[in-house]
């Protein structure tokens, strides 16, 4: 398991890296990147403090808001590293949100557009390139939810980048992966996740998107992307003598990539 | 997949356990005192002659069977009592042990106890049938200390009716990474009964020989071992060890390249055609039957059929979504494969609800 979680989290620092380095004009140009379904992920740490070009936007639910506001509002290390100013958490029991100069935390139903398409017209300005993260968010959503949330991000940055990463249920004809996932997530924690099976193939799910995409599973990302050097380090830290079922799970989580630009110069 | 260069077994595994094998080290259960081969002292006191069942020991057994069918572990009494039999049984078979026709050859069982209840369902009865079971009953599922109880108790009952050989999980090092030490841990409050089971792995046969016909064993061939007869001459009573043949001989895997080439488990090898075509003639075999690698049909066809592997744990780690097989062979060597699919439906009681990992 330590490998997967490993390769979900340098997949997607890795893509935002490259993206940030050889896609823009120039390093100094303004850049917004937003977290959608950002959850507790610390990722906007170190970017914030490696890229000085860069403005964070996580956005979640509200409960989720409010505790990592707390945890962030609480710790001198990230209250500095964040520029966090202002109260004090003895002043008040919890935070609903962090708005500091380059970095906002904010309460949001991403799936309800009366909600977010304000709050992104208010904190993010559509004409700047602009990197949406969806790390296992998407595959939680009805598909037409699913659907609208695109078209709506696509439809206000006319310049953009969309990282996502999920499971997909697989489409070979004696893959039963993705059903057996729904049954065990359904049964032990009410977890549903309704378009596993609808967009159960690299492209199925890359089609999704607008734009052009690049799509590759988790597997392909371990055999391709990793340097053997990298391999051979993974390997010291965790003795691994099951390659096949490595395998069939790699084989089920995606990173999908998709820029677009809908500037009228082009 | 490539194979690339590796990280040896030994490292990768010592490095991770030496803290867990360290006797010092604070809060750690004074169980794993000496993971020492032996410390359990079951084979203390072997026989020089295998175990003659009487009445007494054999209603013994009967009520052991009876209660590790309902997937209820035995006390640690009894599992002492059952191991100390075990050794007196499996301590006069060969390493190369002869089985005869008819038989049923099954793979990875993996403390999916409930499976194993199905695969008995479907293969017939054991004594009714006689089987052969290829490694890796621990680690994994949720039960490996039902699954490697039930079997032992069924060797030892049935002595020429079941044959359980070694797989490279039946070891003191993999089992304190995969889940057995974990489980025993958990199931009786010390290491005790993993001690056991490890010092009788020890024992367990590595490779059979059906007929004169199936080589069957764990993993695969070793390029130190060119005839069955090599096979013979091992000292095989001791820990899997880092290399050499025995350990081979549990790790190793077929690959579409010829010749030998360097395993990504950082154990054993990988063996081409030519390798299985020539070890097949020179021993005059007509297949090679392991397991030890997941494959979703159940079985694998591999090297134009000089070599099959069976996986006998459907739906492996409650998420794979593979068939399991067994593949029985008549007494006129006829082959023919059975697959089936989990057990236990969802919804059913019996079954653990803990969620398999995913990343989420």
């Amino acid at each position: 398991m330590n490998y997967g979680t490993y390769l979900r989290t340098v997949s997607i620092d890795l893509k935002l890296a490259h993206w940030l380095k050889n896609e823009l004009g120039s390093a100094h140009d303004k850049v917004q990147v937003i977290n959608l379904g950002c959850g507790s992920d610390l990722r906007m740490l170190s970017f914030l403090a490696s890229y000085s070009n860069i403005e964070w936007i996580d956005l979640d639910y509200e409960e989720v808001v409010t505790f990592k506001a707390t945890i962030l509002q609480n710790n001198a290390k990230f209250r500095a590293a964040l520029r966090i100013e202002g109260k004090r958490p003895e002043d008040s029991p919890s935070f609903e949100n962090v708005i500091t100069g380059r970095y906002k935390l904010l309460p949001c139903n991403i799936i309800d557009n009366e909600q977010l398409t304000p709050i992104l017209r208010q904190y993010s300005n559509s004409d700047v390139p602009t990197v949406i993260l969806t790390e296992c968010v998407l595959c939680y959503l009805d598909e037409t939810k699913a659907s609208d949330l695109i078209t709506t991000i696509t439809n206000i940055y006319k310049d953009g980048y969309w990282i996502s990463y999920d499971p997909i249920g697989g489409s070979g004809s004696n893959d039963r992966f993705g059903s057996i996932m729904q049954d065990n997530l359904r049964e032990s924690r009410q977890l549903n996740m309704p378009t596993l099976m609808v967009f159960n193939s690299e492209d199925k799910y890359k089609d999704r998107f607008p734009g052009t995409s690049y799509i590759e599973t988790m597997w392909d990302y371990y055999q391709n992307q990793l340097d053997e050097a990298e391999r051979q380090r993974l390997k010291t830290l965790q003795f691994l003598d099951e390659i096949e079922e490595l395998q069939v799970i790699f084989s089920h989580y995606v990173i999908c990539c998709t820029s677009w630009n809908f500037k009228p110069s082009h | 997949m490539d194979v690339d260069t590796d990280v040896p077994m030994h490292d990768a595994v010592e490095d991770q356990l030496d803290p867990t094998l360290d006797e010092e080290a604070p809060g750690f259960d004074n169980g794993l005192t000496s993971s020492s081969p032996g410390a359990s002292g079951i084979a203390d006191n072997k026989s020089t002659k295998p175990v003659e069942l009487t009445g007494s020991s054999i209603g013994q057994l009967d009520a052991w069977l009876e209660k590790l069918s309902q997937c209820q572990c035995l006390s640690e009494e009894d599992v002492a009592k059952l191991c100390k039999m075990a050794v007196d049984v499996l301590q006069f078979e060969d390493n190369v042990q002869p089985v005869s026709v008819p038989v049923t050859i099954c793979g990875d069982v993996h403390g999916q106890f409930h499976d194993l209840i199905e695969l008995f369902k479907i293969g017939g009865p054991c004594p009714d049938t006689n089987y052969l079971f290829m490694g890796d009953y621990v680690d994994r599922g949720y039960y490996s200390v039902e699954t490697v109880s039930y079997l032992v108790a069924l060797k030892v009952r049935y002595p020429s009716r079941i044959t359980i050989l070694r797989g490279n999980h039946e070891s003191r090092q993999i089992t304190q990474v995969y889940g057995f030490y974990d489980e025993c841990l958990r199931k009786y409050g010390s290491a005790n009964v993993w001690k056991m089971f490890t010092d009788l792995f020890d024992y367990f046969p590595i490779t059979a020989l059906v007929d004169n016909k199936i080589f069957c064993l764990h993993g695969g061939l070793s390029p130190m071992i060119e005839t069955v007869d090599q096979v013979r001459e091992l000292n095989r009573i001791q820990e899997v060890p880092h290399e050499g043949p025995m350990c081979d001989l549990l790790w190793s895997d077929p690959d579409d390249r010829g010749g030998w080439g360097i395993s990504p488990r950082g154990a054993g090898f990988t063996f081409g055609q030519d390798i299985s075509e020539q070890f097949n003639h020179t021993n005059d075999l007509s297949l090679i039957a392991r397991a030890h690698q997941l494959v979703m049909e159940g079985y694998a066809w591999s090297h134009q059929q000089s070599v099959v592997t069976i996986f006998s744990a459907p739906n492996y780690c409650y998420r794979c979504g593979n068939q399991a097989a067994i593949m029985e062979v008549d007494d006129t060597m006829n082959r023919q494969f059975l697959q089936y699919d989990p057990s236990v439906r969802p919804g059913e009681p019996t079954v653990s609800r803990k969620t398999p990992d995913y990343f989420l």
